[in-house]
Protein backbone atom coordinates (compact mmCIF):
# COMPACT_ATOMS: atom_id res chain seq x y z
CA UNK A 1 0.00 0.00 0.00
CA UNK A 2 1.56 3.31 -1.05
CA UNK A 3 1.59 6.11 1.55
CA UNK A 4 -1.06 8.18 -0.27
CA UNK A 5 -3.52 5.30 -0.43
CA UNK A 6 -2.67 4.35 3.13
CA UNK A 7 -3.43 7.88 4.29
CA UNK A 8 -6.74 8.00 2.38
CA UNK A 9 -7.77 4.62 3.76
CA UNK A 10 -6.93 5.72 7.28
CA UNK A 11 -9.06 8.83 6.93
CA UNK A 12 -12.03 6.74 5.83
CA UNK A 13 -11.39 4.17 8.52
CA UNK A 14 -11.48 6.89 11.17
CA UNK A 15 -15.00 7.69 9.95
CA UNK A 16 -15.95 4.03 10.38
CA UNK A 17 -15.85 3.08 6.70
CA UNK A 18 -16.10 -0.72 6.46
CA UNK A 19 -14.83 -0.78 2.86
CA UNK A 20 -11.65 1.00 3.96
CA UNK A 21 -11.21 -1.56 6.73
CA UNK A 22 -11.64 -4.40 4.24
CA UNK A 23 -8.97 -2.87 1.98
CA UNK A 24 -6.53 -2.57 4.89
CA UNK A 25 -7.36 -6.10 5.99
CA UNK A 26 -6.73 -7.44 2.49
CA UNK A 27 -3.43 -5.56 2.24
CA UNK A 28 -1.94 -6.55 5.58
CA UNK A 29 -3.61 -9.73 6.87
CA UNK A 30 -1.23 -12.15 5.17
CA UNK A 31 1.92 -10.21 6.05
CA UNK A 32 0.83 -9.81 9.65
CA UNK A 33 0.03 -13.50 9.97
CA UNK A 34 3.35 -14.49 8.43
CA UNK A 35 5.16 -12.15 10.83
CA UNK A 36 3.32 -13.51 13.88
CA UNK A 37 3.68 -17.12 12.79
CA UNK A 38 7.42 -16.76 12.26
CA UNK A 39 7.75 -15.05 15.65
CA UNK A 40 5.66 -17.49 17.63
CA UNK A 41 6.13 -20.61 15.48
CA UNK A 42 2.66 -21.66 16.58
CA UNK A 43 -0.31 -21.38 14.28
CA UNK A 44 -2.90 -21.17 17.08
CA UNK A 45 -0.97 -18.38 18.84
CA UNK A 46 -0.46 -16.48 15.58
CA UNK A 47 -4.18 -16.75 14.76
CA UNK A 48 -5.17 -15.43 18.21
CA UNK A 49 -2.72 -12.53 18.06
CA UNK A 50 -3.79 -11.66 14.53
CA UNK A 51 -7.44 -11.48 15.57
CA UNK A 52 -6.57 -9.26 18.53
CA UNK A 53 -4.50 -6.98 16.27
CA UNK A 54 -7.50 -6.33 13.99
CA UNK A 55 -9.82 -5.78 16.94
CA UNK A 56 -7.37 -3.22 18.33
CA UNK A 57 -7.37 -1.38 15.03
CA UNK A 58 -11.16 -1.12 15.08
CA UNK A 59 -11.14 -0.08 18.73
CA UNK A 60 -8.58 2.67 18.22
CA UNK A 61 -9.49 3.70 14.65
CA UNK A 62 -11.23 6.95 15.60
CA UNK A 63 -8.39 8.04 17.85
CA UNK A 64 -5.62 7.53 15.29
CA UNK A 65 -3.83 10.67 14.19
CA UNK A 66 -4.24 11.58 10.49
CA UNK A 67 -0.49 11.08 9.90
CA UNK A 68 -0.47 7.57 11.37
CA UNK A 69 1.04 4.94 9.07
CA UNK A 70 -1.33 1.97 9.20
CA UNK A 71 1.26 -0.69 8.31
CA UNK A 72 3.83 0.14 10.98
CA UNK A 73 0.99 0.72 13.47
CA UNK A 74 -0.36 -2.79 12.83
CA UNK A 75 3.08 -4.39 13.11
CA UNK A 76 3.72 -2.48 16.34
CA UNK A 77 0.47 -3.76 17.85
CA UNK A 78 1.17 -7.31 16.64
CA UNK A 79 4.67 -7.23 18.09
CA UNK A 80 3.47 -5.80 21.42
CA UNK A 81 0.77 -8.45 21.64
CA UNK A 82 3.40 -11.11 21.06
CA UNK A 83 5.61 -9.64 23.79
CA UNK A 84 2.59 -9.62 26.14
CA UNK A 85 1.87 -13.22 25.24
CA UNK A 86 5.45 -14.23 26.03
CA UNK A 87 5.33 -12.25 29.26
CA UNK A 88 2.09 -14.00 30.29
CA UNK A 89 3.67 -17.35 29.50
CA UNK A 90 6.69 -16.33 31.53
CA UNK A 91 4.47 -15.64 34.54
CA UNK A 92 2.59 -18.87 34.01
CA UNK A 93 5.71 -20.94 33.93
CA UNK A 94 7.26 -18.96 36.82
CA UNK A 95 10.54 -19.01 35.02
CA UNK A 96 13.37 -16.96 36.41
CA UNK A 97 15.05 -16.26 33.11
CA UNK A 98 14.72 -12.89 31.46
CA UNK A 99 11.96 -12.17 29.00
CA UNK A 100 14.21 -12.18 25.98
CA UNK A 101 15.92 -15.37 27.03
CA UNK A 102 12.56 -17.07 27.18
CA UNK A 103 11.65 -16.11 23.64
CA UNK A 104 11.77 -19.39 21.81
CA UNK A 105 15.10 -19.53 20.08
CA UNK A 106 15.82 -23.19 19.51
CA UNK A 107 12.99 -25.07 17.89
CA UNK A 108 12.23 -28.50 19.28
CA UNK A 109 10.41 -29.42 16.08
CA UNK A 110 10.11 -28.16 12.54
CA UNK A 111 8.21 -24.89 12.21
CA UNK A 112 5.12 -24.80 9.96
CA UNK A 113 7.18 -22.88 7.40
CA UNK A 114 9.98 -25.39 7.53
CA UNK A 115 7.53 -28.20 6.85
CA UNK A 116 5.99 -26.31 3.95
CA UNK A 117 9.18 -24.96 2.42
CA UNK A 118 9.42 -26.07 -1.18
CA UNK A 119 13.15 -26.16 -1.76
CA UNK A 120 16.07 -27.41 0.26
CA UNK A 121 17.50 -23.89 0.38
CA UNK A 122 14.23 -22.52 1.72
CA UNK A 123 14.13 -25.28 4.31
CA UNK A 124 17.65 -24.40 5.41
CA UNK A 125 16.85 -20.68 5.59
CA UNK A 126 13.70 -21.39 7.61
CA UNK A 127 15.69 -23.59 9.97
CA UNK A 128 18.41 -20.97 10.37
CA UNK A 129 15.85 -18.21 10.88
CA UNK A 130 14.02 -20.04 13.65
CA UNK A 131 17.32 -20.70 15.42
CA UNK A 132 18.20 -16.99 15.63
CA UNK A 133 17.81 -14.97 18.84
CA UNK A 134 14.42 -13.25 19.05
CA UNK A 135 15.67 -9.70 18.46
CA UNK A 136 17.59 -10.76 15.34
CA UNK A 137 14.69 -12.78 13.99
CA UNK A 138 12.31 -9.93 14.62
CA UNK A 139 14.35 -7.32 12.76
CA UNK A 140 14.89 -9.63 9.78
CA UNK A 141 11.17 -10.42 9.64
CA UNK A 142 10.16 -6.76 9.78
CA UNK A 143 12.58 -5.58 7.10
CA UNK A 144 13.13 -8.51 4.80
CA UNK A 145 9.83 -10.33 5.05
CA UNK A 146 7.25 -7.67 6.02
CA UNK A 147 8.98 -5.09 3.82
CA UNK A 148 9.17 -2.22 6.31
CA UNK A 149 11.90 0.38 5.87
CA UNK A 150 14.46 1.09 8.61
CA UNK A 151 12.53 4.03 9.98
CA UNK A 152 9.24 2.10 10.27
CA UNK A 153 11.01 -0.90 11.78
CA UNK A 154 12.61 1.44 14.32
CA UNK A 155 9.15 2.72 15.29
CA UNK A 156 7.83 -0.81 15.65
CA UNK A 157 10.71 -1.92 17.88
CA UNK A 158 10.92 1.44 19.66
CA UNK A 159 14.58 1.86 18.86
CA UNK A 160 16.52 4.33 16.75
CA UNK A 161 17.09 3.76 13.00
CA UNK A 162 20.80 3.49 13.79
CA UNK A 163 20.06 0.68 16.26
CA UNK A 164 17.98 -0.99 13.54
CA UNK A 165 20.95 -0.88 11.17
CA UNK A 166 23.20 -2.40 13.83
CA UNK A 167 20.67 -5.12 14.70
CA UNK A 168 20.10 -5.91 11.05
CA UNK A 169 23.80 -6.17 10.37
CA UNK A 170 24.26 -8.49 13.37
CA UNK A 171 21.22 -10.55 12.37
CA UNK A 172 22.55 -10.98 8.83
CA UNK A 173 25.88 -12.20 10.17
CA UNK A 174 24.13 -14.62 12.53
CA UNK A 175 21.93 -15.94 9.75
CA UNK A 176 24.87 -16.43 7.43
CA UNK A 177 26.74 -18.21 10.20
CA UNK A 178 23.72 -20.43 10.96
CA UNK A 179 23.43 -21.31 7.28
CA UNK A 180 27.12 -22.20 7.06
CA UNK A 181 26.87 -24.39 10.15
CA UNK A 182 23.79 -26.06 8.73
CA UNK A 183 25.62 -26.77 5.48
CA UNK A 184 28.66 -28.13 7.32
CA UNK A 185 26.41 -30.41 9.35
CA UNK A 186 24.61 -31.63 6.23
CA UNK A 187 27.94 -32.39 4.55
CA UNK A 188 29.19 -34.31 7.57
CA UNK A 189 25.99 -36.36 7.75
CA UNK A 190 26.28 -37.08 4.02
CA UNK A 191 29.93 -38.14 4.37
CA UNK A 192 29.18 -40.37 7.35
CA UNK A 193 26.27 -41.95 5.52
CA UNK A 194 28.37 -42.66 2.43
CA UNK A 195 30.00 -46.13 2.61
CA UNK B 1 17.16 0.83 1.28
CA UNK B 2 20.02 -1.61 0.95
CA UNK B 3 18.79 -4.98 -0.23
CA UNK B 4 21.65 -7.41 0.15
CA UNK B 5 21.41 -11.03 -1.03
CA UNK B 6 20.56 -12.27 2.46
CA UNK B 7 17.61 -9.90 2.75
CA UNK B 8 16.52 -10.80 -0.79
CA UNK B 9 16.68 -14.47 0.12
CA UNK B 10 14.44 -13.88 3.12
CA UNK B 11 12.06 -11.73 1.09
CA UNK B 12 11.49 -14.68 -1.24
CA UNK B 13 10.43 -17.01 1.57
CA UNK B 14 6.83 -18.16 1.28
CA UNK B 15 4.13 -16.28 3.13
CA UNK B 16 1.51 -18.03 5.22
CA UNK B 17 -2.26 -17.80 5.07
CA UNK B 18 -4.35 -17.69 8.20
CA UNK B 19 -7.40 -19.91 8.53
CA UNK B 20 -9.78 -18.42 5.91
CA UNK B 21 -12.93 -19.18 7.91
CA UNK B 22 -11.60 -17.53 11.03
CA UNK B 23 -10.14 -14.68 9.03
CA UNK B 24 -13.51 -13.98 7.44
CA UNK B 25 -15.20 -14.15 10.83
CA UNK B 26 -12.76 -11.61 12.26
CA UNK B 27 -13.20 -9.33 9.25
CA UNK B 28 -17.00 -9.49 9.59
CA UNK B 29 -16.80 -8.86 13.33
CA UNK B 30 -14.63 -5.81 12.81
CA UNK B 31 -16.93 -4.55 10.07
CA UNK B 32 -19.95 -4.94 12.35
CA UNK B 33 -18.15 -3.07 15.15
CA UNK B 34 -17.29 -0.21 12.79
CA UNK B 35 -20.90 -0.02 11.54
CA UNK B 36 -22.24 0.01 15.11
CA UNK B 37 -19.85 2.79 16.02
CA UNK B 38 -20.78 4.80 12.96
CA UNK B 39 -24.49 4.50 13.74
CA UNK B 40 -23.86 5.41 17.35
CA UNK B 41 -21.96 8.52 16.25
CA UNK B 42 -24.85 9.52 14.00
CA UNK B 43 -27.44 8.97 16.74
CA UNK B 44 -25.40 11.00 19.20
CA UNK B 45 -25.15 13.77 16.62
CA UNK B 46 -28.95 13.88 16.18
CA UNK B 47 -29.74 15.05 19.77
CA UNK B 48 -27.82 18.23 18.94
CA UNK B 49 -30.51 19.07 16.41
CA UNK B 50 -33.25 18.29 18.92
CA UNK B 51 -31.56 20.51 21.50
CA UNK B 52 -31.51 23.36 18.99
CA UNK B 53 -35.20 22.90 18.19
CA UNK B 54 -36.06 22.75 21.90
CA UNK B 55 -34.09 25.95 22.48
CA UNK B 56 -35.90 27.75 19.68
CA UNK B 57 -39.20 26.49 21.10
CA UNK B 58 -38.32 27.91 24.51
CA UNK B 59 -37.45 31.28 22.97
CA UNK B 60 -40.76 31.24 21.11
CA UNK B 61 -42.77 30.42 24.25
CA UNK B 62 -40.88 33.05 26.28
CA UNK B 63 -41.62 35.66 23.63
CA UNK B 64 -45.26 34.55 23.59
CA UNK B 65 -45.48 35.04 27.37
CA UNK B 66 -43.79 38.44 27.13
CA UNK B 67 -46.20 39.55 24.48
CA UNK B 68 -49.12 38.34 26.59
CA UNK B 69 -47.84 40.25 29.64
CA UNK B 70 -47.41 43.37 27.55
CA UNK B 71 -50.88 42.93 26.23
CA UNK B 72 -52.27 42.38 29.75
CA UNK B 73 -50.55 45.57 30.99
CA UNK B 74 -51.94 47.46 28.04
CA UNK B 75 -55.38 46.22 28.90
Amino acid sequence: VDPWTESALLERLRDGDVVAFDAIHAAFNRRLFTFLLRLSRRRDVAEDLLEETWLRLVKHARGLRPDTRVGPWLFTVARNLYVSYVRARLLEESAAASLMALWPSIPDRASPFEEAAASELQRRVERALTALPATSREILLLIAVAGLDHSDAADVCRITPEAVRQRLSRARRQLAQALEEDERLSRRILLEATP
Amino acid sequence: MNRDPMVELLARLPQADSDPVRSERVRARCGAALTRRREKTRSTATPGLWQLLAGLGCVYVAELIRQAVLLYRLL
